[in-house]
């Protein structure tokens, strides 16, 4: 679906040096490092947003590529409604707006009321609850998000983790999650990757067992290694700076 | 505070001064030319009432009509200098001359290019000059102030210049767009009254031409009833700026809500 290959990207120092990356289509990969160590430029990059210094970033899918962004802020525009914001991807795209599509989406997201609400007369969660039926409508199968629940509260937070996979296991779109909650990334992904800072490089790779429920999961001894396998190899590239 | 004693509490203060004014205007036996007492002026006012609002409804039109052609000149401005960087370097300081040339000096020079006889139209424009600014300056912040994200989710969306002015750096700058048509709006009236004492009066006087000749024949009183017709009218053209400005920004925008709590 999506391949980093021998990818730079320089602004004034070095920020990503040397990514090779490969993601398949319909993995949950998610990538960890610590603040300012590029996470958002290598969304920005596999958005095509930004070019690389050197190396390439392409797509094995181009013809029906399309890519759904979530931001770290919910990033609604205030004088759309609910459902005028959700839309807004399919008339940008010039397709018909279509408000059976919007209210399906909202549905899934756990919003099925809100649809003529204004995002100010929404929670920080109902916000970005938004914003990711806003990434979905347009048949979206490559879904980056950047950080986006780390501003919520715990609970909340969890709920939209369990809504999104929800989502992502129906569907089987791609997804490339930042985060920078450890916990967070191994509870949702396939494949967690971590990222050292100055530059940015990948020093740690682990494939997820997919266990049958997500509870046992986090009670299994495996939930417990990974973790603290990551906290040491984030540690490490904190004190290589 | 309450909402009744906002409104209440000026109109009475004002109540106040306009009684020490007459009881002080009798007691010193002050002469009609020099200073009338309030009974005097809203007794002129009424005499002359007819005159007074024709004037009002003079100034009034040129003033609205100057706004909106400002306000259009000044987001077009603002949308040509968001589209090309070279056009917003070079022509931007040419926008701040005219705002800070003052508007008395440059009266002559369009009088004489409009023509003599055409002063309706020397006012319209010298009105426009005066008020096109805060427009253009507070649309330009707004478009630049427009969400970096958003701006990404446009580009990640392929959205075309033309969708992107309409769907999002219009709408992001409303805000600031009505703040500027609201200081823009007093500054027509202004200029409009301003260049009314410069280029004179065409075929039809504004209350400036009333302020002229009253005080030319010292009729103070219908001098003072001009200047409190010009106050309503600035008064009146606030209010309905604001009013357009809260019902476009009810439902959304968070100064609004504030304003409300
Ligand atoms: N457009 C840019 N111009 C210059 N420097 C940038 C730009 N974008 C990011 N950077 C720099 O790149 C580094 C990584 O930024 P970012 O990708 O946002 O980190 P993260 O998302 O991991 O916190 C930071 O040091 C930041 O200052
Ligand atoms: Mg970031």
């Amino acid at each position: 679906m999506l391949n980093f290959s021998n990818v730079h990207m320089k602004f004034d120092k070095d920020v990503l040096s040397d990514i090779n990356l490969k993601i398949d289509s319909g993995e949950f990969v998610s990538i960890l490092g610590p603040s300012g160590c590029g996470k958002s430029t290598l969304l920005r990059l596999a958005s095509n947003l930004a070019k690389p210094t050197k190396g390439l970033v392409d797509y094995t899918s181009h013809k029906d590529l399309s890519i759904g962004f979530v931001f770290q802020n919910p990033t609604l525009m205030p004088w759309r409604t609910v459902l005028e914001n959700v839309t807004l991807p399919l008339e940008l795209n010039k397709k018909k707006s279509s408000r059976e599509e919007a209210l399906m989406w909202l549905a899934r997201v756990g919003l099925k009321d809100k649809e003529k609400s204004y995002p100010n007369e929404l929670s920080g969660g109902q916000m970005m609850r938004v914003s990711i039926a806003r990434s979905l409508i347009n048949g979206c199968n490559l879904l980056l998000l950047d950080e986006p629940f780390a501003a919520l509260d715990e609970i909340t937070r969890r709920k939209l983790e369990d809504d999104l996979l929800e989502i992502w296991e129906k569907e089987k779109f791609t997804v490339l999650f930042v985060t920078h909650s450890v916990s967070e990334a191994i509870y949702l992904s396939q494949r967690v990757l971590v990222l050292s800072s100055g530059p940015g490089k990948l020093v740690y790779e682990k494939n997820i067992s997919q266990y049958n429920s997500k509870e046992e999961f986090i009670g299994s001894k495996e939930f417990q290694t990974i973790n603290s396998e990551i906290f040491e190899k984030l540690k490490s590239g904190v004190n290589n700076e | 505070m309450n909402k009744l004693s906002t409104y209440f509490s000026p109109i009475i203060a004002l109540s106040i001064i306009f009684i020490i004014w007459e009881l002080l205007v009798n007691l010193f036996s002050i002469q009609l030319y020099i200073l009338p007492a309030p009974t005097d002026i809203f007794l002129s006012l009424n005499d002359n009432l007819r005159e007074l609002l024709l004037a009002t409804l003079n100034t009034l039109k040129i003033t609205l009509f100057a706004f909106l052609i400002a306000t259009l000149i000044a987001i077009g401005l603002a949308i040509i200098f968001s589209l090309s960087k070279i056009l917003e370097i070079s022509l931007y300081p040419i926008t701040v001359i005219f705002q800070v040339t003052p508007v008395v000096a440059i009266a002559p020079l369009i009088i004489i290019w409009v023509g003599l006889d055409n002063a309706e139209m020397a006012i319209l424009i010298l009105s426009v000059i005066v008020a096109f600014f805060p427009v253009l300056a507070n649309t330009n912040l707004g478009f630049r102030s427009v969400d970096k994200n958003l701006k990404e989710l446009f580009l990640i969306n392929r959205a075309s210049k033309w969708q992107t002015l309409m769907k999002l750096n219009l709408p992001y700058a409303t805000p600031y767009i009505l703040t500027g048509m609201k200081t823009s709006i007093g500054l027509a009236l202004i200029g409009t009254v301003v260049a009314e004492f410069v280029a004179g009066t065409g075929s039809s006087a504004g209350l400036s031409w009333i302020i002229i000749e009253s005080g030319n024949r010292l009729d103070i009183a219908k001098l003072f009833s001009a200047l409190i017709l010009l106050v309503l009218s600035g008064i009146f053209l606030f209010l309905l700026m604001s009013t357009i400005e809260y019902s476009i920004l009810r439902r959304w925008h968070q100064s609004v809500k504030e304003n409300e709590s």
